[in-house]
């Protein structure tokens, strides 16, 4: 159960990981852009 | 070939469905030949050392490389059997250069296959093999290490393998579902949508670069999909070993870890260069183009993916000298070490760039001190000379490999920035292209393109073992006659 636990959260946490790293990026573009 | 074969059938493509049987047979006897004659090694009588382990690697993915392209061949959609193995080169090695002809009229069994070797490549067909078949391997995890990969996950390698692949399915599961939802959202009906969304997550976690037709990601003209995709391709580059420890519950591996330290330094670098050049020389001028035409590109080139958001000649006719010079840096690089990535990883240019600076500060320290320098990596690491010259060493292969492939495009006439704009491509194991691969080039190239994907993906030592072992043989053949 506990390790299904660590699984899961450990996905949610790569894939939140990604998506911030996608977010600073963005907001670098915008700031080198504008 | 099974899974091709049964999506022929189920969309009724009777001719694609024939070529892939005609590719099972050959392809079972060829296997049944094979372990006819190695039927010793099967039953754990011989052990396999260091060097046929390396050797077994490289010559797998040789004898791959021609069963697989015979689907290519009989579909009528490739020129001649060369341009059938470097597409599967292209594949098995998640690199993503076509030279298949008319591919958004290929069928979807045929697609499925392409997209289907470039997954299995992605997480290595020693590791396929590993995981599934046969009780008994001997010398697995040598032949493990010979596909370039190094990092046991667990003490047994076939479990090793299997967590590779458990992994990968989760997030096939995951991805495919978003990709899916995606397509419907843009127009695309069910079914196409759900072939789009397996097909392109396929390609985004492998790090391969295809796509179901010639546009590539620009065919969906769509914001939410090329932002999926980042996100499939940035976490398909990462360390298997890096997934695993965050699955295990150690989530402050992800800030630690140097690969990904590294990665994350050098993308930025990288994409602010980009966008900010490309910004004052008012070819893209807003953020969100940008975005999408600059950093996706970018990332794509770093993580060693291969999608293009822009047409192949817009690399050489707008982004002068200066923003091709950063993509040959960021393919180069690649992506992480034991993943699905190329390149010659971050890991390595991490571990270079710590004993450099270790160096700088053993000479200003005074002699007395002795400093003891350590990288983090899953676990912490001593950073010591062997470790430094072995990563530099593979750094500088990567330098020679580029250095040839370059020359050779030059040879044929190709522009200087051209060339070495494929060269780090096909080095790197990325598939973006300025152009220069095509049906028409030279011979010589496609074959010296495949070699360097060959050498690029296997890292080198498994395929310098086999040119060892292969020379070898042909001395010994020489001293006797």
């Amino acid at each position: 159960m506990r390790k299904r636990k660590n699984e899961i959260m450990g996905l949610l946490t790569e894939v939140l990981s990604a998506v911030l790293y996608c977010g600073v990026f963005f907001a670098l573009t915008f700031l080198a852009v504008r | 070939m099974a899974i091709p074969l049964i999506t022929s059938l189920i969309m009724s493509e009777w001719n694609p469905a024939l070529d892939f049987v005609i590719s099972i047979s050959v392809s079972a006897i060829v296997g049944c030949f094979l372990m006819t004659v190695g039927r010793k090694t099967r039953r754990g009588e011989v052990q396999v050392d260091w060097k046929y382990g390396y050797i077994i690697a490289a010559l797998s993915w040789i004898m791959l490389m021609f069963l697989c392209s015979i689907p290519y061949l009989l579909s009528g959609h490739t020129r001649s059997l060369l341009d059938g193995c470097f597409d599967v080169m292209s594949g098995f090695t998640t690199t993503g250069l076509v030279l298949t002809q008319d591919l958004d009229h290929i069928s979807t069994g045929l697609n499925m296959w392409r997209h289907m070797l470039t997954f299995i490549g992605g997480q290595g067909m020693v590791v396929l093999a590993l995981s599934f078949l046969g009780k008994h391997i001997g010398g697995a995890y040598k032949m493990y290490c010979g596909e370039g990969k190094d990092v046991k996950l667990l003490p047994n390698v076939k479990n090793t393998a299997r967590s590779i692949w458990k992994i990968s399915m989760i997030y096939l599961l995951v991805g495919t579902l978003a990709l899916w939802i995606c397509g419907m959202s843009i127009g695309l009906s069910p079914l196409p949508a759900f072939f789009h969304g397996l097909f392109m997550f396929e390609s985004a976690w492998s790090t391969g670069g295809f796509a179901p037709n010639t546009q590539n990601i620009m065919y969906y003209h769509s914001f939410s999909f090329e932002i999926i995709t980042i996100i499939l391709f940035v976490l398909g580059s990462l360390n298997f070993g890096l997934h695993y420890a965050i699955w295990q519950g150690k989530k402050r591996e992800i800030i630690k870890n140097i690969e990904v330290q590294s990665f994350f330094i050098t993308s930025f670098l990288i994409s602010a260069f980009a966008v900010l050049k490309l910004s004052q020389t008012g070819v893209y001028t807003n953020a969100v183009s940008s975005f999408r035409r600059v950093v996706y590109n970018v990332l794509s080139a770093h993580t060693t993916t291969g999608f293009g958001s822009i047409y192949a000649r817009q690399f050489a006719n707008e982004w002068g000298d200066f923003g091709i010079l950063l993509m040959v840096i960021a393919m180069l690089i690649g992506g992480s070490a034991c993943s699905t990535a190329g390149g010659f990883k971050g890991l390595r240019v991490g571990i270079v760039f710590k004993g450099i600076v270790s160096d700088i500060k053993k000479i200003l320290s005074p002699e007395r001190n002795i400093r003891v320098e350590k990288y983090h990596h899953i676990k912490d690491y001593v950073l010591d000379d062997p470790t430094v010259k072995a990563s530099a060493l593979i750094i500088v292969c990567y330098m020679v490999l580029f250095a040839i492939t370059t020359l050779l495009g030059t040879f044929y006439g190709y522009p200087l920035a051209d060339s070495a704009f494929e060269a780090a491509s096909v080095s790197g194991n990325v598939g973006l292209s300025i152009g220069v691969t095509a049906a028409s080039m030279p011979a010589v190239m496609k074959i010296q393109y495949i070699l360097a994907m060959y050498l690029g993906r296997l890292e080198f030592i498994s395929v310098f073992a086999l040119f060892g072992f292969v020379i070898g043989g042909v001395k010994k053949l020489c001293v006797k006659h």
